[in-house]
Order: C-alpha cells, then structure tokens, then sequence
C-alpha cells in the first residue's frame, strides 16, 4: 500500500514540474542574458552587476535585439563576434571547450570503473 | 636612516627566526632515529621553535601597532590614521607577514602534536621531523627571499596604507582561520610521510591521526565560510561564492579533506584502504599548498592576491614540487605494500564510502579544471576565455544529486554486507514525509523547477533520515555519541543544500535611479529614500544614503548604504547596508553617484540566507563533536 502511494505521488509531482519547464517569462530571458555576458571592463562582473557605460550599452543593444525577435544565440553570435569568445561568462561547446566539458564527464566514469574494481576484487579473495 | 630601535628589533626578530631554523635543521635528524627514547627532548625542542617564531611574530604586530616606517613591510602595507584593528590585521594582511604567520602555526601544530600524541606511538620521531622539514623549508623562504624585517633604506614617516577593500573586521580573521585549515594538513601529511617511512599505516594510526584531520577541516570551513560571508556583504553583488580561483583554491584542499575524513572512517573501523588514504592525505596537503601559491604568486587576478612577485611564486611551486616528488616516489615504492585487502561486498559501508570518495574527487576535478581552463587554454591556443558560475552548476549538480543520495543511504548499510532494502524499509516514513513536502512546495510555488525540487526532496530526505537515526539511536542509548557529529553535519548539509536552493530560485532585485523622497518597490515592499548624509569615520569620508522600509506607510527598518572615499590608498568602496530577518535578507547597495542629482541603488531580496550560515554552522559543530567523540574513545 504504501508502496503504491509512493509510485503514485511521485509521478503526479513529476507530471506537475514538468509542466513547469516549459513556463519562462520575458523578463527573465533579459536577466538571463545580462547573467550571461562578462562586464569587459570590470574585474570578473557580468553586465548584470555592473553600471559602467559599456555594461549599460551593452544591456540597452540585447534588449533591442530581444524585440528584433533574435534568439539568444544569435544574440551570444552577435557580441562574441563584436569582442571575442571571452564575453560569455559560460563557455559555448566547440573545438576549444571540449576538453573542458568533456573531461568530468571521462573522470566521472573512470572513477565508477576505479571503484567498482575495487569493490570486486574484495570480493573474489 | 632607519633608527638605532628599530636595528635592534630587526636584528633581535631575525635572529629569533635564525634559532628557529637550526632547530628545525637539528629535529631533521629525527628521520634517522628508530624509536622514541627522548620524549622530553621533543617537547623542548618544539616549545622553543614555536615560542621563537611567536617572538618574531609578537615583533611583527608590535612594529605594525607602533607603526614603525622604518620597516619596508610597514611602510608598504599601512598607515598611522589607520583604525586599530586594522593596524593588528596589519601584519598578516600582505605577503610578508602572512608567511610567517604561516610558520607560527607550523611551529603550533607541531608542539600541540608533541603534547597532545598518545604517548607510545612510534612514528612520533618521523611526524616530528618532517614537521622540521616544513619548518625549515618555509623558514628558509621567509628568511632569504622575503623577510618581514627588511628596513628602508631612507626614513618616511607616513606609510602607504592598507587596501579599504581589506579594512573589515572579518578579513582581519579570515586569513587566521583560513591558514590554521591549511596548515592544519602538514601534520596530516606528515603522519603520512612517517607512516611510510615506517610501513605502519593501520587502524592505530588512523586512530591517531583522525583527530587532527577534524581540527584542521574544522577550521578550513570555518575559514572558507568567513570568507565567503565577507564577499557577501562587502562585495555587494548579492552573491556569496563566485566560483573565483581563489575561492575555488580553498574548495579544492576541503574536498579532499572530506574525501580523507570519510576514507579514514574504514581505515579506522576494517582496517583496509590504507594506500587510499595515504594518496588523500598527500593531495590534500598538495592541495593546501597549491591554494597558497594560487594566492601568493599573482597567477590569478583577484583581490587576494597582494604580492605579484614571480620568484616568489617560483620558490613555493618548487617547493611543492619538491614535496610531490619525494612523496610520490615513497608511495611508489611502499604504497601498495602497505594495503591490508579485506572483503567487503558492493552493498556495504564501505562502497558507499568510495562511492563518496568518487563523487566528492570527480566535484574536485570540475573545480581543479574550471580554475585552470582558461590559464591553459590562454597559454595553448593564445585563446582567452571565461569559466563563469553555470560551468560549475551545470556540471557538479547531476552529481550532486548522487552525492545527496548516497549520503542518505550509506549510514543505513551495514559494514562489510549490507541491504538496500533494509536500508528502504528503515527511512520510509522520512522518504514519504520528505516527498510530501516537496510535493506541496511545488504546489505552493507553482515556479520551480524540476532538478530544484528533485534536489529538495532529496536533501529533506537527507535531513530527516540524518534526524530520524540520530534520535533514534539517542533514546536507545547505543553509540549516542559516536554518531551525534555525523547526524549534525550530514543534517546541516541537507539543510545547507535546501537553502542555497531555496535562495537561488527566490532572490530578487531590481536597480532603480532614486531621487530623494522617491518610493522604491520590489514585490511587496516600498522603500523610500530619505535623504543623504555626509559621514566622517575614523580614516574615510562618506556618501550615506538613507532608506526606510514601509509597512502601511510607516517605516519600519532603516537602511544606509555608503559610498566611502579613502585616501591612503585613495580608493572609493561601496558599503552594503543589511536588514536579516529570519527568513530572508534585504540588501541595499548604492554605486558612485553618475548625475547630481539621482543615485543608482539596487536593491536585493535574498531569501534564507540565515539558513545557508546556520547549516555551515551546524556542519562544523559536527565536527567539533566528531572530535571529542574520538578523545573519549581513544
């Protein structure tokens, strides 16, 4: 019985959140974007936090850009192409990153295979 | 010139550090003497090592206080306006002073090692001695490359002041607590040095050792978390931790030391795993080491870092070099002699443990790569990237989840053959319990996301099962004690967790360009700017802004933010001003004035971040009961 219960609750609270995914405001994409975008003249800011000129700029161009209808990437196209790869506060997966997304994901795995041997040759003695 | 007293002084301090160094040069001998005849010897010995280099140290504070500018280390880092505090934190807050700080709390280790060891244990000599060998190493550094008792070679009588971003009370402790974690692991590393040296690495020296591995991890916490409190207020981003190298640098040591502190557990209770935990003490000592260099060398850009000396760098990336070469080699040549094998099965406490070594080194790895990815990559391919926040969140949360699991479960399983069902049977109420009300928190707040509440229930889950066995067993009177500082830690994480959680998807804020008697709005809440003071402190003058928070249209809180301009050096820093109420904080930040005539203030509401403190909080006091649970039991 109890067991049942669970099954079921778990499923209708999975089936809610869901539906959550999928509800996303304007006004966050903005805020979302302006947490995406290093500040290029401030020590390790993003234009979200930042007031300098620029910062500012650059959030008046990306509000332009949500009304032009542009998708996020073509706006993250736009600005790496305007000052470089280094205005993304995360790094987009191409032929510099894959190391860098790809590694955790190999350590990850070698780790559970390091483990699991360790595991089976106690076993065996 | 520099003064006849101040020869004196400078003289009397190097000369006390001299006597320090062939001390330790003497105690090396240590590594070449079996056993232990001469236990007097040894508390002589280190209790003039260490009282030599208080000496030095209570000289370094005494010319600082006095503000002594014949001193280069005065005169470069501080200023006779300078608040008291100030002028105290003074010492250890450049590169100079922090090193021999370093040294004191080498030197403190070793003598409470020498009072506190259990009095047959027979790697007493090798501990000792390698102790010196640190000693020595970073004596050597302080004395030849960077001494603090270096003159000037022309007399000024004012010095260059101390950073305003420094001036804090909690900065002036920070590095204290923070050092007093990472030189807390040398007696780890060199239990482990000694161990091998004596091929006995087994359930007594585990014993032996787990207490100082607490202690040091106790204040590694404590000092990660003053540090990332003081970034919270002072920084005012309404953060508090930034994924910054630097906090990343202290991360990486406490992963490890977690992954040690776990590990030490079946060392301790099966007598297996020994080369494991010899590898983890090791790393996590590099670890400590490779955060100092990150810090000293100017590698990294931040606020930290005050000496952008490359040969400086060089000497402690040797020095690491150097301990990694000689304890590699000696665990290539002992390490897997020294492994006991014992069984164990896929379900037991100790898989669940490696389980946890695991994930908590894959989370080390993130960190270790995300930290020098873009130095890498900007060396490589001349390319220069960012590794911001969500490279960090995207990549540790999956295993995250694992971790939180795991952490639940494993105290359930049984050593050596375990059941997971068992282990179901036991937490079914919490798990229920803990789904309902995720459940209704998804419900309520009809704006969270999936991985968010997957991540609560599982830390409730955590939390009550964490609750439900500590109570348990403490009304059974069985093992009351030996599992109350697990059951806080383990809780607090969970509630830690909850928290960051809670406060990550619920933060507001909003920036607003306020004119005097302007009503500011967020939410639910009305705030109206009163006015603007002008505020003299003690070595600043200030913009003050004044708030008050409404409710029915009467104030209710008072908030003054400040922009405060010092001169020495002149530099303008922005103060936070902070209403904590149980709940949640509402943080007011305002920027340097663009027009004359309106202010740019931000406003941020941040919920549970009490809660955030109270289960860092409760994970160290944890600690401090695992502590004296292993005394009495010993």
């Amino acid at each position: 019985m109890s067991k049942l219960i669970f099954i079921l609750a778990f499923l209708t609270f999975t089936l809610i959140n869901l539906g959550n995914l999928f509800a996303k405001t304007e006004t966050s994409r903005e805020y979302n974007l302006f947490k995406e975008i290093r500040c290029l003249v401030c020590q390790g800011q993003t234009i979200h936090e930042s007031n300098s000129e620029l910062a500012e700029d650059i959030k008046l161009l990306i509000r332009e850009k949500i009304v032009e209808g542009e998708s996020d990437d073509e706006i993250k196209q736009f600005l790496v192409e305007k000052y470089g790869e280094w205005v993304l506060m995360t790094p987009r997966f191409n032929q510099y990153t894959y190391l860098l997304w790809g590694t955790p994901l190999i350590i990850f795995i070698l780790g559970f295979w390091l483990i699991s041997k360790k595991v089976k040759k106690f076993r065996e003695d | 010139m520099a003064g006849t007293m101040s020869e004196i002084l400078s003289f009397v301090a190097t000369f006390s550090l001299i006597i320090c160094l062939i001390i330790s040069l003497y105690q090396m001998r240590l590594f070449f003497i079996k056993y232990d005849t001469t236990k007097n010897n040894h508390l002589l010995f280190s209790s003039v090592q260490l009282s030599s280099c208080f000496f030095s140290f209570a000289i370094l504070i005494y010319i600082f206080l006095t503000s002594n500018f014949d001193f280069q280390i005065v005169h470069s880092n501080s200023h006779s306006d300078k608040p008291f505090i100030y002028k105290f934190s003074g010492a250890w807050g450049n590169h100079e002073g922090s090193l021999l700080m370093w040294i004191l709390i080498l030197t403190i280790f070793n003598f409470l090692f020498v009072i506190y060891d259990s009095s047959n244990f027979k790697l007493r000599n090798k501990i000792i001695a390698n102790q010196s060998f640190l000693i020595l190493g970073f004596l050597a550094f302080c004395l030849f490359m960077s001494s603090p008792f270096t003159l000037m070679e022309e007399s000024f009588s004012q010095g260059l002041g101390l950073n305003p971003i420094l001036q804090d009370p909690l900065l002036a402790i920070h590095p204290p607590v923070l050092y007093l974690g990472y030189v807390g692991f040398s007696l780890v590393f060199s239990f482990a040095i000694a161990g091998m040296l004596q091929d006995k690495v087994d359930q007594e020296w585990a014993i032996a050792l787990k207490p100082w591995i607490l202690v040091a991890w106790i204040f590694l916490t404590l000092g990660i978390a003053l540090g990332s409190f003081w970034a919270y207020y002072e920084l005012g981003w309404g953060g508090y931790w930034f994924w910054d190298p630097v906090e990343n640098a202290s991360l990486m040591p406490w992963l490890s030391a977690t992954a040690l502190l776990h590990c030490i557990i079946v060392l301790e209770k099966r007598n297996t795993l020994q080369s494991w935990t010899i590898l983890l003490s090791i790393l996590t000592f590099s670890l400590s080491l490779i955060g100092t260099f990150l810090v000293r060398s100017g590698v990294l850009n931040s606020v930290h870092t005050f000496a952008s000396d490359p040969g400086r760098g060089l000497f402690i990336l040797l020095f690491l070099a150097l301990v990694l070469f000689f304890s590699f080699s000696l665990f290539a040549t002992k390490g897997s002699l020294l492994e006991k094998k014992s069984s164990f099965g896929a379900i037991s406490r100790e898989s669940g443990i490696l389980v946890n070594n695991w994930l908590l080194l894959t989370i080390l790895f993130i960190v270790f790569l995300g930290t020098i990815y873009p130095l890498f990559i900007d060396l490589v391919l001349e390319k220069s990237l960012t590794v911001g926040p969500q490279f960090y969140v995207v990549t540790i949360t999956p295993i995250l989840i694992l971790l939180i699991m795991f952490m639940t479960i494993t105290p359930l399983v049984g050593w050596t053959k375990g059941s997971f069902s068992q282990a179901f049977i036991k937490i079914k109420y919490s798990l229920i319990f803990s789904l309902t009300l995720a459940f209704a928190i998804s419900l309520y707040f009809s704006l969270f996301p999936v991985t968010q509440i997957i991540i609560l229930f599982l830390s409730f889950s955590l939390i009550a099962t964490s609750l439900f066995l500590g109570v348990n067993l403490y009304k059974k009177n069985i093992f009351v004690k030996s599992i109350l500082g697990r059951t806080l830690s383990h809780a607090g994480f969970g509630l830690f967790i909850v928290s960051v959680i809670a406060n990550a998807t619920y933060s507001e804020e909003k920036i607003y360009d306020a004119k005097v008697k302007d009503i500011l709005e967020l939410n639910e809440h009305q705030f109206v700017f009163e006015k603007v003071n002008r505020v003299e402190g003690e070595n600043y003058s200030s913009i003050q802004a004044v708030f008050n928070l409404l409710r029915d249209d009467k104030p209710i809180n008072q908030f003054t933010p400040e922009i405060r301009f010092y001169n020495d050096p002149p530099t303008a820093t922005s103060e936070t001003s902070i209403v904590q109420g149980v709940f949640k904080d509402i943080y007011i930040v305002m920027n340097v004035p663009q027009y004359q005539d309106s202010i740019s203030v931000r406003i941020h509401i941040k919920p549970f971040m009490n809660f955030i403190w109270l289960g860092v909080l409760m994970i160290i006091i944890g600690g401090i009961f695992s502590i004296f649970q292993r005394v009495k039991s010993a």
